[in-house]
């Protein structure tokens, strides 16, 4: 077993094989050695309340989220999947083809999406990743600029010349 | 989202169909930041799309080398799918030409290849057109191509042509571009490119036409074409086209451009050249055109420039020439151009300039040429324009010059020339007729004035008595009469009723003469009511309310 601390000092056990789906824990472990003796710090990985699939921790709105706990979990679905294959041979990947564990896995709101897919990043965990950023991809795809601002409430920060020249550089594929 | 680290951004970009994606720079500065830089820095400049000169079109995906593997693999099965529904086939390309790509229409997955037509290729050329090692035509002209040229593009052995003029390539050539042995016809005309010609450029010794001009190259003219010259066994001398023109180039012109022998255009105008011409110059036998305009050329022109007997255009103005025009020179039978202006020219015209019967623009202006105009001149018979302006020519203008019924524009100010105007002026088809500042005398005669001129200019000579009647110069725009000795009434048809009825006439100076009376009362200010009567007046630009100005004074 492997103890993981989250930045609220949640300490998570998880067995090696889970753990070591992330790359960054693997690499520390291979560091430390035993790695029985001393918690494993991810101070850049909020703790968690949120439970994801309904299972032992009540929902709470509007708190934070239990990021790390959603990620253990999902390394926990993943831990029989083979190695993922060598790119060379590697079907090219598109973003419909999300597994639908996967997907029912991230039907989450915006901002836990968004924390799980920064928590796969820094824990270096390339499938979670993946399938994180392609599900914003879907997300994105064939929505116009202004739907993309709408969808993800992002503020236009251009100046109006600013988004004027981008325009102009970008007539070619621009919308009509 | 946009708070998202952008190596996340970046790795959701990535799933994202490459041909809609740009798109989304405009979402906020954050999207622009990922899409602007690394990998997706050449993405506008993805697809290129082909078509090869049995005119089968061609979609080529040529992606930067920045894109994985991965993204490679989605954008070749993107193809494929295409392929398969038949929207175009697939060709081992040798030949791709550029076509615009309509600037309005969204590329979009399933019509992708429809929708292609009319949009414009724009931003760096992706370093994987260097694998292309099939291709023996690449034009990318007139489209927004950027720089830097990747080396890679020195891979494409078997180019013949490469063309990618006007473009907006501000860079270097790179030396790399010396590998491409095979290349015959090399356009980078007007794209911006900086630095120097690679001296790489001398193993190019299949080239047969050079075109870079209207850049910015800097440096001497390279010794490109020695590698060539030593080839004995091969095609050597085969450049035909030499266009440096427009440039920053320095220093002198190397001899060995005379051993090009093959050579029908040399242009090297407009840039900073120094130095005498190569005496040798004559052997380029077959030159058509001889552009040497704007730079710093000195010495004399080289006497074997008489045996370049195919020339038709030879332009030497605008450089530091000494001496006087060879006589030999008269053996360049099919001149159609002849400038000489602007250098420091000196000694009388030979008369034997009458033998270049092809000449439609002869202009020697602006050099230190002497003595008379040679009665010879009456041979150019198909003589357009004739420029021996600020020169110091002197005697008589021969009335022969007036016989040349295709003469347009004559300019023979700023002389020393004398005599009085010749009444056959009013025979030619001139549009344009500049005598001023020379010591013309006599008066001007009654119907001297060709009917078609727009611009006379009679100022500052010793001309006198009364003027003749204007009536017929209905296309006049602008009469310099002034500074004359022209006395006598003002003649009234040119002071016309109102201003409105001035017709085309844009500029008249009768000031400076002795002209006697009053100026009509609708012109009269308080000082005008003197013997003398000086008059100018121009007409303003538009943009002016009353689009009229008079000037009375003494």
């Amino acid at each position: 077993m492997v103890r993981i601390t989250s930045s609220d000092s949640q300490e998570f056990s998880v067995s090696q094989d889970i753990a070591c789906q992330s790359q960054l824990i693997k690499n520390m472990i291979e560091d430390v050695g035993d790695a029985d003796e001393q918690p494993i710090p991810l101070p850049n990985v909020a703790g968690a309340i949120l439970q994801k699939g309904g299972s032992c921790f009540p929902s709470i709105s509007n708190a934070p989220k239990l990021t790390l706990f959603a990620v253990i979990e999902y390394a926990t679905m993943h831990k029989d999947d083979p190695p993922s294959a060598p790119e060379t041979d590697a079907k090219p990947s598109t973003s419909e083809d999300i597994e639908d564990r996967d997907k029912q896995f991230l039907n989450v709101d915006q901002g836990t999406l968004f924390e799980i897919i920064l928590a796969a990043n820094y824990l270096d965990m390339k499938s979670l990743l993946d399938v994180g950023c392609k599900t914003v991809a879907n997300m994105i795809k064939g929505k116009t600029v202004e739907e993309v601002r709408a969808l993800f409430n992002i503020v236009n920060d251009f100046t109006p010349e600013e988004e004027e020249q981008i325009r102009k550089e970008n007539e070619w594929c621009e919308d009509r | 989202m946009h708070n998202l680290p952008n190596e996340v951004l970046l790795q959701i970009f990535l799933q994202l169909d490459p041909f809609n994606l740009a798109k989304y720079r405009r979402v906020c500065r954050a999207f622009n930041n990922v899409l602007t830089a690394h990998p997706f820095s050449n993405l506008i400049g993805l697809v290129h799309i082909g078509q090869t000169y049995q005119q089968i079109k061609v979609v080529c995906f040529v992606t930067p080398a920045s894109f994985e593997k991965v993204f490679l693999t989605r954008v070749q099965k993107h193809v494929d799918d295409l392929c398969e529904t038949g929207a175009f086939e697939k060709y081992p390309i040798t030949t791709l030409t550029a076509l615009p790509i309509n600037l309005h229409s969204e590329i979009n997955d399933a019509s992708l290849y429809e929708n292609l037509t009319g949009h414009i290729l724009s931003g760096p050329l992706p370093a994987a057109l260097g694998n292309m090692t099939n291709l023996t035509i690449l034009k990318l002209m007139s489209s927004c191509v950027t720089g830097p040229l990747p080396s890679e593009l020195g891979n494409l052995v078997n180019l013949k042509i490469l063309n990618l003029s006007r473009t907006l390539l501000d860079c270097e050539i790179p030396d790399s571009f010396g590998n491409l042995l095979n290349l015959q016809e090399l356009d980078m005309s007007e794209a911006r490119l900086k630095g120097s010609i690679p001296a790489s450029f001398a193993n190019l010794i299949n080239l047969i036409k050079l075109n870079v001009q209207r850049n910015d190259l800097s440096g001497e003219v390279p010794d490109m074409f020695a590698g060539m010259i030593k080839l004995q066994t091969r095609q050597w001398f085969a450049v035909c086209l030499l266009d440096l023109s427009r440039n920053k180039l320095s220093g002198s012109l190397p001899n060995y451009i005379t051993l090009l022998t093959n050579l029908k255009l040399l242009y090297l105008h407009e840039n900073n050249l120094t130095g005498p011409l190569p005496t040798e110059i004559g052997r380029l036998e077959k030159l058509d055109a001889l552009s040497l305009a704007n730079n710093k050329f000195s010495g004399v022109i080289p006497d074997s420039m008489s045996r370049l007997v195919a020339l038709t255009k030879l332009d030497l103005s605008c450089n530091l020439f000494i001496g006087s025009i060879p006589s030999s020179i008269t053996s360049l039978v099919n001149l159609t151009h002849l400038l000489l202006d602007n250098n420091n020219l000196s000694g009388p015209l030979p008369t034997e300039i009458g033998l270049l019967t092809c000449l439609q623009f002869l202009n020697l202006s602006h050099n230190r040429f002497c003595g008379d105009i040679p009665e010879s001149i009456r041979n150019l018979a198909i003589l357009q324009t004739l420029d021996l302006s600020h020169n110091h020519l002197s005697g008589e203008i021969p009335p022969t010059i007036y016989m040349l019924s295709h003469l347009t524009v004559l300019q023979l100010n700023n002389n020393n020339l004398s005599g009085p105007l010749h009444p056959d002026m009013g025979v030619t088809r001139l549009t344009a007729l500049d005598l001023s500042h020379n010591q013309l005398t006599g008066s001007v005669p009654e119907n001297v004035l060709p009917r078609r001129l727009n611009t006379l200019k009679l100022s500052y000579n010793q001309l006198s008595g009364p003027i003749p009647e204007f009536g017929g110069l209905g296309w006049i725009q602008a009469l310099h009469l002034d500074h004359n000795q022209f006395s006598g009434p003002l003649p009234t048809d040119l002071i016309p009723e109102s201003l409105e009825s001035f017709g085309m006439l844009q500029v008249l100076d009768l000031s400076g003469n002795l002209f006697e009376g009053d100026l009509p009362e609708r012109f009269r200010n308080q000082s005008a009511d003197k013997q003398a009567v000086q008059f100018r007046w121009e007409k303003e630009i538009e943009s002016n309310g009353s689009g009229k100005h008079i000037e009375t004074s003494e």
